[in-house]
C-alpha cells in the first residue's frame, strides 16, 4: 500500500472515529456537550474532504499529520470506555485502582443497575434523622434538593446557601491521612468546562462515624445538609489527573449514604452557563 | 478496549485525546476561513481597503475581535493569510493576540468566573490590548514589515500543486497545523502530569512566587482562554495580580502556541511574540501586586 493510501486511511479513521463517539454518544468521555456538534460536523467534513482527495488521487504528503493523527486515534482506543457489559463497570467503583477520570456511559449505567446489587446503607447518627424515601434516589416526593457538588460548592462560595436546605449529592471518596486524623472523608465531583484535561474536582469534608467503611475512590450518595463552618478558605491538593479543591466554609453531614455500584450516569458534571441548568445536573 | 493498559497510560491518552478532539473544529473552522481569504478575497484587499497608519490598522485588528470570536489556534492561520492578502502587520498580529481575549464570549466567561471580583472582565481585556499593542510596536521595531508579508507568501505557495480544489485547500491549511497542535498537546499532557506536588505547594505558600508560577502554569496548561478564568477563579488563595498573570499570558503564550509559531513565523518573530508578553505580564503583574 503506498503512501497515498495510508495517508487518506489514517485521517479516515480518526475521523470515524469521532464520527463513531459521537453518534454512540460518548464524546462526553473528552469533551462538554457543547462541543459535540462542532466536532461531529468536523468528522463529516473530514470523510467528505477525503473522499475527494481520493476521487481527485491527491494526498498531502505530511508526514507529521500522519503520525498526529495515528497518535489521536491510538489515544481514543486506549481511552475509551466501551459501553458494552463487562467486568470494568463494577470495577469502576470498587476497585482501589479505578480512576475517576474513567467516564461511565449511560448504557453502561443501565445495564448495570439491572444487574446492580441492594445498595448497602447507613444512617449516620452525626445528625437529625430525616425522612427519605427508601429506595429511589430519583423520587419526585423526595424532600432532598437532588443536586451537585460543584453547584453547592458556588452556592456556598457566593453566601447564597439556605444551610436548612436538605440535599442529596452523588460523589466519589477521597481518603488522605490529614482527613483521616480528623475524623472525615471528601467528596468529590469533577467539573469539566470545556474537557476533560481542564478538570478540576470540587470537594465537601464530610464527618463520618467510621473510617473504615469508607473507601478511596468508592462512589456513594449522601443525603443530609450543608453546615456553615466559619471556615472562609479553600484547600487545595492535586494529583496526575486533575486538581481537588475543598470547599471548607461549609461541611457535608450526612443522614443517609448509600453505596452505588454504577454511581451516575456520567461522573463528571459539565459546567452551564445557565445556573438552572447547572444546580439540576446529578 | 486495551484495558490491560496501566492507570497512568490512560489518563495520558485521555487528556491527549480531549486535549485534541477539542480543538479540531476551531483548526477547521479557521482552515475554512483561510480557505475563503484565499479563494475570494483578491490579493490586495486588505491594502486596499484597510488603514495602512499602524495605530489605526492595530486598533482594528484589535477590534475584529469582538465580530470574530475565535481560538487563538485559529487566529494564526487567520493571521498568515491575512499578511498575504497584503493585511499590516499592525493589524494581524493586533488580530491574532488580542481576538481570543477581547471577544463577547471569552469576557463573559471572565465575568461569570469572577463573580466577586467583575473588575478582572476589564483588567483583562486592558491588559490583553495593552501586551497586545506594546508587542506589535515592538515587533514592527525589530522586524521589517515586507519580510513578515514575504514569508507568509512563501509559506503558502504550493509549488506542486495545480489550483487545488477549495477543500483540497482546506485540508492542506488543516493538516500542518494539526500535526503542531498535536504535538504541544503531547507535551502539555506529559508536562503537566510530571508537575510535582511540591508546585502546588508553593502556589498557596509563597505569595512573591506565585506570579511567576501562575504563568509557568498557563503556558503548561495549555487552556482554552473560554476555559481558563474558571481554573484562574478557583485559585481563592492566590492574589488578584497572580491571577491576571496567568489570565493575561495563556491565550498569547502556551506550549501548543510556541510551536505553531515556529511553523509560521521567522525565529525573530517568535521571540518577540513570546519573550515580550511574557516580561511584560510579569512586569504588569508586580506593579499591580506591589501598588495596588
Amino acid at each position: 500500500m503506498n503512501r497515498f493510501w495510508i495517508h487518506n486511511i489514517v485521517i479516515l479513521m480518526g475521523a470515524l472515529a469521532i464520527l463513531a463517539l459521537g453518534m454512540a454518544g460518548e464524546l462526553r468521555q473528552y469533551i462538554h456537550p457543547r462541543f459535540h456538534i462542532g466536532l461531529v460536523l468536523s468528522a463529516f467534513l473530514l470523510v467528505f474532504i477525503v473522499a475527494q482527495e481520493i476521487r481527485a488521487k491527491q494526498s498531502i504528503n505530511d508526514p507529521a499529520a500522519f503520525v498526529a493523527w495515528l497518535f489521536l486515534v491510538f489515544s481514543i482506543a486506549i481511552s475509551y470506555q466501551s459501553p458494552t457489559p463487562n467486568p470494568r463497570v463494577e470495577r469502576e467503583v470498587t476497585s482501589s485502582s479505578s480512576f475517576l477520570l474513567t467516564p461511565i456511559s449511560s448504557s453502561m449505567v443501565k445495564q448495570a443497575i439491572q444487574k446492580k446489587k441492594e445498595p448497602k446503607v447507613i444512617l449516620s447518627s452525626t445528625s437529625e434523622e430525616l425522612q427519605m424515601s427508601s429506595s429511589s434516589s430519583q423520587s419526585t416526593s423526595s424532600p432532598f434538593l437532588q443536586t451537585n457538588i460543584p453547584w453547592l460548592a458556588t452556592q456556598v462560595r457566593e453566601e447564597k446557601w439556605n444551610y436548612s436546605t436538605p440535599i442529596e449529592v452523588r460523589g466519589q471518596i477521597y481518603r488522605s491521612d490529614e482527613l483521616d486524623k480528623n475524623g472525615e472523608i471528601g467528596l468529590h465531583r469533577p467539573l469539566v468546562t470545556c474537557c476533560v484535561a481542564d478538570l478540576v474536582s470540587i470537594a465537601f469534608r464530610m464527618p463520618v462515624d467510621s473510617l473504615s467503611s469508607f473507601i478511596h475512590k468508592d462512589w456513594i450518595i449522601v443525603r443530609g445538609y450543608l453546615q456553615h463552618t466559619g471556615i472562609d478558605e479553600l484547600y487545595r491538593t492535586h494529583d496526575r489527573r486533575m486538581q481537588l479543591i475543598f470547599m471548607d466554609k461549609a461541611y457535608l453531614m450526612p443522614s443517609h449514604i448509600e453505596w452505588i455500584d454504577v454511581s451516575v450516569p456520567d461522573p463528571y458534571i459539565f459546567f452551564a452557563p445557565d445556573s438552572k441548568d447547572f444546580q439540576e445536573m446529578y | 478496549m486495551l484495558e490491560a493498559l496501566s492507570p497512568e497510560i490512560h489518563i495520558l491518552a485521555t487528556s491527549f485525546a480531549s486535549l485534541v478532539l477539542e480543538s479540531i473544529p476551531f483548526l477547521l473552522l479557521g482552515a475554512i476561513l483561510s480557505a475563503v481569504m484565499e479563494r475570494y478575497l483578491p490579493n490586495h484587499w486588505f491594502a486596499k481597503y484597510t488603514p495602512r497608519n499602524p495605530i489605526l490598522s492595530g486598533a482594528l485588528g484589535m477590534m475584529l475581535g469582538m465580530a470574530m470570536p475565535i481560538c487563538e489556534c485559529t487566529s494564526v492561520i487567520l493571521v498568515r493569510r491575512m499578511l498575504a492578502k497584503g493585511a499590516t502587520p499592525a493589524m494581524a498580529f493586533s488580530y491574532m493576540l488580542t481576538a481570543t481575549v477581547v471577544n463577547p464570549v471569552t469576557l463573559a466567561a471572565t465575568w461569570a468566573a469572577f463573580p466577586y471580583e467583575p473588575q478582572m472582565v476589564l483588567w483583562r481585556a486592558g491588559a490583553a490590548i495593552l501586551l497586545s499593542g506594546i508587542t506589535v510596536w515592538v515587533l514592527l521595531r525589530r522586524v521589517a514589515p515586507d519580510s513578515m508579508h514575504a514569508t507568509a507568501k512563501g509559506l503558502l505557495i504550493q509549488p506542486n500543486c495545480k489550483s487545488p480544489s477549495f477543500f483540497s485547500a482546506v485540508l492542506h491549511e488543516f493538516q500542518p497545523i494539526f500535526s503542531l497542535l498535536a504535538l504541544g498537546a503531547g507535551i502539555t499532557v506529559i508536562v503537566r502530569f510530571l508537575l510535582p506536588q511540591s508546585f502546588w505547594i508553593l502556589l498557596q505558600d509563597s505569595p512573591h512566587l506565585a506570579i511567576p508560577a501562575m504563568m509557568i502554569l498557563a503556558i503548561t496548561l495549555s487552556l482554552c482562554s473560554q476555559a481558563d478564568a474558571f481554573i484562574a477563579s478557583s485559585f481563592t488563595g492566590i492574589s488578584f495580580a497572580a491571577k491576571l498573570a496567568f489570565l493575561a499570558i495563556g491565550p498569547m503564550v502556551d506550549l501548543k502556541l510556541i510551536f505553531i509559531y515556529r511553523k509560521y513565523f521567522t525565529t525573530k518573530v517568535v521571540q518577540i511574540l513570546v519573550f515580550t508578553p511574557l516580561i511584560l505580564v510579569f512586569t504588569l503583574a508586580m506593579i499591580i501586586e506591589v501598588w495596588l
